[in-house]
């Protein structure tokens, strides 16, 4: 008997479930699937969204791949959605956005506001890619670029690409959130440009809390990211005017970074960056034998003044903005008292604090020239 | 109500019909004569009868059960060259077994027995020897490595293929006999000191009740002495190799064999060892458990890979990667219909087309092969039938279900896919793993002979992991598996 | 199968998988919010108290003899005396098992159906459950392992979290910045609940004592699963970033990436069904298991079903998440008292039962 009941109950279940879920189907070809959302400040309290949906049109044999672009003004990006749906043939979903942008403009005021949905949507990925940029991101978005894919995807592989050759820092949603919560850290994201007939990547767009302060160009980049992470690959070029060293390519970077905090006698803490990295080289004008191991420590001697110059010269920057990018506030909180660190107005001592880097250089090996 | 009353008394009355319509023989009555044993056979007309006027004896055999051999050498030539008064002399050799039940003497016939009947009494010499299939390996079981004979329909060969490979008195064989009509000779097979008794005569009770009419196989009496008869999975392994038998006995398990099958069923089993094979022992032991985690794999490969398929397509988008996106929703743009559907076309499609190709020659198989495989599958993704990505994962669940040794098994788990596909268009991943709770509940109610299916995992038996899981080298053996609770602990020695 | 006996080890896994839940994708935001940084120390320290609450649950069984725990109330405690206290931990031990469904269902609805209707998801994971159950318990505790077995396989992607995990993350303050820590051992210690479900295994367990020491096990493992997860989520994130997730553990899945599948936390927090099954299953269990003391007449399949039934309609009541986690915060004191109270008053039976002997 209760067996009977069970299974008429599974049976009125069934039905409850083919009639209820149906709902909520988002079938692959038939949900519009953002991949990039834009954002432009339109005036005071309207913003212009961007979103870029690839829409793939089958009929009969031939198959067709296309961006379908929709932008609209509105107060919040949720509002654009609801809004730019009514233009679209598909369900607007943001399960596959990979990139958002935003204009400079936008991110000078603060991102809090848009940061809300980000954080309560559980369908956007936390993976998805910060990307800020000087220009108007509709004008990036809404053209083609001829030899590259599709737009949204070309930012996206584009980026993609940089994190893994770890040229770049990768500063995905969650890294954003992460570093904007804590009280040791500023965030900081990508920035991209337009250059020509392509895009390319356009430095370190620098946070303080969710206002965007300045930016790192890409030439800083890498001397901000040895600081900023360890490196298990990457290479990077130094060139200079001295006879020893015209320029010098190093490979498969492999850097190491320590932060040490002290105090001086006046009471000031002092942070130390300790960098070492080691690298083979690939390229090497100038006038040493790198054959010989006295030479050879004499270019590593080289090639450290050299990072901490440029290196000094981030963190200058980095204080000038009042971004603690690198997250020094983290080390020297965790050197504090709870409440000397709650009392301790940390922004004003930042700007204010001595930074410096120390860099140690070992060259693994010089290539196939034995020379 | 009155309906179902109704219903319920037809059902009944059909009931008392079969109960009272003649089943099996009748009960013989009257004195045993020539004459009522020719009542009895009444239009057999394979009845053979012959006749030695001189000596006033009647023969009764059936020419196609006995051996012609024996039959001539024990009985023609005897007859033939004896003179009237040497008659009793003959008579009192060994082989002439003196009778007086008609109900008996029928019987005996019917079972490969001529009956002499002479004026000193009725006789009875066994000469059975039916035409049967020669030893040859087996078509659903091959082997690569090993011994490759197979079990055929002859008890006695099965009998004997087992003897041959396993030379002990201790090796015991008990007898019944199935099935009302049919009278099924089944045959028990354990070793004594080895095998739990209580289990023997579990068993030795279960198959003393099977009520039913006729018996054509083995698996077909794994079915009468479930433990479950309801469930979807085959709760006794079923196997045409002797080795594996062989092998089974002397874990402590008991082989139950059915004349006329091929099939002898191993008891108790675990869900586990319908994953092994006698090749993995064949192997060096590192292979041989490569070879066992690939058919767990498969395993879950076959019941996942498409239920896996419709739920994302369906419910989750946000679960393919960016390389697949495109590639996916290109090939579904042309697919009219849902994804569920979609997935159970072609997997009913692919279960069709199995179906066919079992039931064909191999030659013509082959052809259905390639008309499944190149026709339909192409053609219906170029006709945006299916998406090729669909096609991909059905090939693939299919070809990890055959890699199941276990045919029975096999299918079982092929039906437990369609369910799970039909749950995971439902209610995506959480219908998927819904169903796979389900399965795992079911599992874990199911008893092989009372004992646990899904030992060694639930309840732990770690010591048997290494022989379940992994094939462990065969120094790690120490022990008997702990299904067959056997008296006998260590498998390296044989204590009294 | 009345004979066979529940292994000592899977009895240890029976209760990890009652403890873990969807307790668990909230647990490192409890944490953060109420002990504030390095919050995941109070959870070593928590151990301490459980250990003590087993120990005292342990100590039942000893005096007992392993007699069942209706058994031992009954010898010392007048009847209708236990008639109320049956009723209310019956009952409450069955809105439990509820709730722990109806939150799981929520969130699933929440992340992935948000037009279904909560309670049509309910009711299909109160059909498995109680297919579940009605399987007795030395079925569940088969299911059991395999259920754990898929658990555990996510063990190993916390590996992977490693390279994201920066321990000067996770701050030198110690419990700074938390609020009410009173409130929060009381809810931290709720998400240690299910250990006392072990006071109706007695009859079930294997003779001796020595199944007792696998309570402590299966507690250990939760201790170190939660541990495990809270530490990752301090260094993974930040605690303050932590009190604003709703779903740390959700949010840290949804970072994980392979080349053939993303977003896997949807994957995952679907296997959890199979968590909740059982810490549902156990104590819908547990509550026919104490109902059936009370009207032994009818079949306990049929207490089960009623049981599941009434609750199902209550069910109904709370609309939202947050409801359902104020109704946890009053259950958690019903747990408490099912965890130390019933024990107590066992003993005192022992005690009353041994005087009468003594008397006599």
């Amino acid at each position: 008997m209760l067996k009977r009941a069970g299974i008429l109950i599974s049976f009125i279940c069934l039905l409850l479930l083919t009639t209820s879920c149906s709902q909520d189907q988002h079938i692959l070809e038939r949900v519009g699937y953002v991949r990039t959302v834009g954002f432009d400040r339109e005036n005071e309290n309207r913003v212009r969204v961007t979103l870029s949906i690839p829409l793939i049109l089958t009929e009969a044999n031939q198959t067709r791949f296309t961006d379908e672009i929709l932008t609209a003004t509105a107060k919040s990006g949720k509002e654009a959605r609801i809004t730019l749906s009514r233009k679209t043939s598909r369900k607007l979903l943001s399960g596959q956005i990979r990139t958002i942008m935003y204009n400079t403009n936008i991110a000078r005021q603060g991102l809090r506001d848009f940061m809300d949905t980000l954080q309560r949507d559980p369908t956007i990925s936390k993976r998805t890619e910060l990307v800020i940029v000087d220009e108007s991101v509709h004008n990036i978005l809404s053209r083609t670029y001829k030899g590259h894919p599709r737009t949204g995807q070309y930012i996206d592989r584009l980026l993609k690409k940089e994190f893994d050759m770890q040229t770049i820092p990768r500063i995905l949603l969650h890294e954003f959130f992460r570093d904007y919560y804590d009280d040791g850290k500023d965030p900081i994201a990508n920035m991209i440009r337009k250059s020509g007939e392509d895009l390319e990547y356009a430095g370190v767009a620098l946070f303080h809390d969710d206002k965007y302060m300045g930016k790192l160009t890409p030439d800083e980049v890498f001397y901000f990211s040895i600081m900023y992470h360890d490196h298990g690959k990457g290479e990077f070029t130094v060139t200079s005017d001295k006879p020893e060293m015209k320029s010098v390519t190093l490979d498969g970077i492999n850097s190491r970074k320590k932060v040490k905090i002290r105090k001086n006698e006046e009471g000031n803490y002092i942070a130390d960056i300790y960098i070492k990295f080691n690298g083979s080289v690939l390229e090497y004008v100038g006038d040493m034998n790198l054959t010989s191991s006295a030479d050879r420590s004499k270019l590593e001697n080289l090639l450290n003044e050299h990072v901490v110059q440029q290196c000094e010269k981030v963190v200058k920057k980095l204080q000038k903005h009042r971004t603690d990018s690198i997250g020094i506030g983290q080390h020297v909180r965790n050197k504090m008292s709870y409440k000397a660190w709650k009392d301790s107005p940390w922004d004003e001592m930042y700007a204010k604090m001595e930074i410096r880097v120390h860099a140690k250089s070992k060259i693994r090996n010089f290539g196939n020239y034995y020379h | 109500m009155s309906i179902f009353s109704k219903i319920a008394q037809i059902f009944d009355s059909g009931k008392n019909q079969q109960e009272q319509s003649p089943q099996g023989t009748k009960q013989v009555s009257g004195p045993l004569s020539l004459d009522t044993v020719l009542q009895e056979f009444k239009e057999c007309s394979d009845l053979t009868r012959y006749n030695f006027p001189q000596l006033q004896a009647e023969l009764l055999l059936f020419e196609h059960q006995i051996d012609m051999q024996i039959y001539e050498r024990d009985v023609l030539r005897p007859l033939l060259n004896i003179r009237k008064e040497e008659l009793d002399n003959l008579l009192s050799q060994s082989q002439f077994e003196s009778v007086t039940e008609t109900v008996k003497v029928v019987e005996k016939i019917l079972q490969g027995s001529v009956a002499l009947f002479v004026p000193q009494g009725v006789y009875l010499v066994d000469a059975y020897g039916p035409e049967k299939r020669s030893i040859e390996q087996s078509q659903t079981e091959s082997a690569i490595t090993g011994p490759h004979d197979a079990f055929n329909e002859s008890l006695e060969t099965n009998l004997s293929l087992i003897r041959q490979k396993f030379k002990s008195n201790r090796l015991k064989v008990r007898r019944f006999e199935v099935g009302e009509l049919t009278k099924t000779r089944v045959c028990l097979l354990y070793i004594d000191g080895i095998a739990s008794k209580e289990y023997v005569d579990e068993m030795a009770s279960r198959i003393e009740s099977i009520e039913y009419s006729s018996l054509y196989d083995g698996t077909m009496l794994t079915q009468l002495i479930d433990d479950f008869p309801n469930s979807l999975f085959p709760l006794f392994q079923t196997s045409e190799r002797p080795d594996i038998s062989v092998s089974k006995l002397n874990e402590g398990k008991i082989v139950v064999l059915a004349d006329q099958s091929p099939s002898a069923i191993i008891a108790p089993s675990s869900f586990f060892e319908f994953f092994t094979t006698p090749d993995d022992y064949y192997n060096r032991w590192a292979v041989g458990t490569a070879l066992r985690l690939l058919r767990y794999l498969a395993f879950i490969i076959t019941i996942s890979l498409t239920s896996l398929y419709v739920a994302i397509t369906t419910y989750h988008y946000e679960m393919i990667p960016e390389n697949l996106l495109v590639s996916l929703t290109e090939s579904r743009s042309r697919v009219p219909f849902p994804p569920i559907i979609e997935a159970l076309l072609m997997e009913t499609t692919i279960e069709m087309l199995r179906e066919a190709g079992a039931r064909l020659p191999t030659k013509i198989g082959q052809t259905i092969g390639i008309v499944g495989g190149i026709v339909i599958g192409t053609a219906a993704v170029e006709a945006g039938f299916t998406s090729n990505i669909l096609i991909i994962s059905v090939a693939m669940s299919a070809i990890a279900s055959f890699v199941i040794p276990s045919y029975v098994m096999s299918g079982s788990i092929r039906l437990i896919r369609f369910g799970l596909i039909i749950l995971s268009g439902m209610l995506g991943n959480f219908g998927f793993i819904a169903g796979i709770a389900l399965m795992i509940i079911h599992l874990s109610k199911l008893t092989s002979l009372g004992t646990p299916y899904t030992i060694p995992a639930a309840p732990i038996k770690p010591m048997d992991w290494k022989d379940i899981f992994i094939r462990g080298p065969f120094w790690s053996f120490h022990q008997r598996p702990s299904q067959s609770a056997s008296p006998n602990k260590n498998p390296n020695k044989m204590k009294k | 199968m009345s004979h066979e006996k529940l292994h000592r080890f899977q009895i240890a896994l029976l209760i990890f998988n009652t403890q873990t839940g969807v307790v668990l994708f909230i647990l490192p935001r409890t944490v953060a919010t109420y002990f504030g940084t390095n919050g995941w120390i109070a959870l070593i320290f928590m151990f301490l108290p459980i250990t003590l609450n087993i120990l005292l649950i342990t100590s039942v069984y000893r005096l007992g003899r392993g007699a069942s725990i209706f058994a031992i109330l009954k010898s010392g405690i007048p009847r209708f005396l236990l008639f109320p206290i049956y009723l209310v931990m019956g009952s409450g031990l069955a809105m439990v098992g509820c709730l722990v469904i109806k939150q799981y269902v929520m969130i699933y609805q929440l992340l992935i159906f948000p037009q279904t209707p909560d309670i049509v998801l309910k009711l299909v994971v109160d059909i498995i459950v109680f297919l579940l159950v009605t399987k007795g318990i030395y079925n569940i505790s088969k299911a059991n392992v395999f259920f754990v077995a898929l658990l555990i396989t996510m063990v190993p992607l916390s590996f992977i979290f490693m390279k994201d995990f920066d321990i000067t993350r996770m701050s030198s303050f110690f419990f700074k910045e938390g609020k009410d820590f009173g409130q929060g051992f009381i809810k931290v210690y709720g998400s240690f609940m299910g250990y006392e479900l072990s006071l109706f295994l007695f009859p079930y367990a294997e003779k001796g004592k020595k199944w007792l020491k696998y309570i402590h096990l299966g507690n250990s493992m939760t201790v170190l699963v939660y541990l495990l997860v809270t530490v990752i989520c301090y260094g993974f994130f930040n605690y303050k970033e932590l009190v604003h997730l709703s779903f740390p553990l959700l949010d840290m899945f949804g970072y994980l990436y392979f080349p053939f599948v993303e977003r896997v936390q949807n994957f995952l927090y679907s296997l959890f069904l199979v968590s909740i099954l059982i810490t549902g299953g156990m104590y819908y269990w547990s509550s026919q298991a104490v109902f059936t003391e009370l009207i032994p007449r009818l079949p306990w399949k049929w207490v089960l079903f009623f049981v599941m039934a009434s609750t199902f309609i209550v069910a109904f009541i709370p609309k939202s998440l947050i409801e359902v986690e104020d109704w946890f915060n009053v259950l958690i004191y019903l747990q408490l008292g099912v965890a130390i109270v019933i024990p107590l008053l066992a003993l005192l039976a022992l005690l009353i039962q041994k005087g009468r002997k003594r008397h006599a």
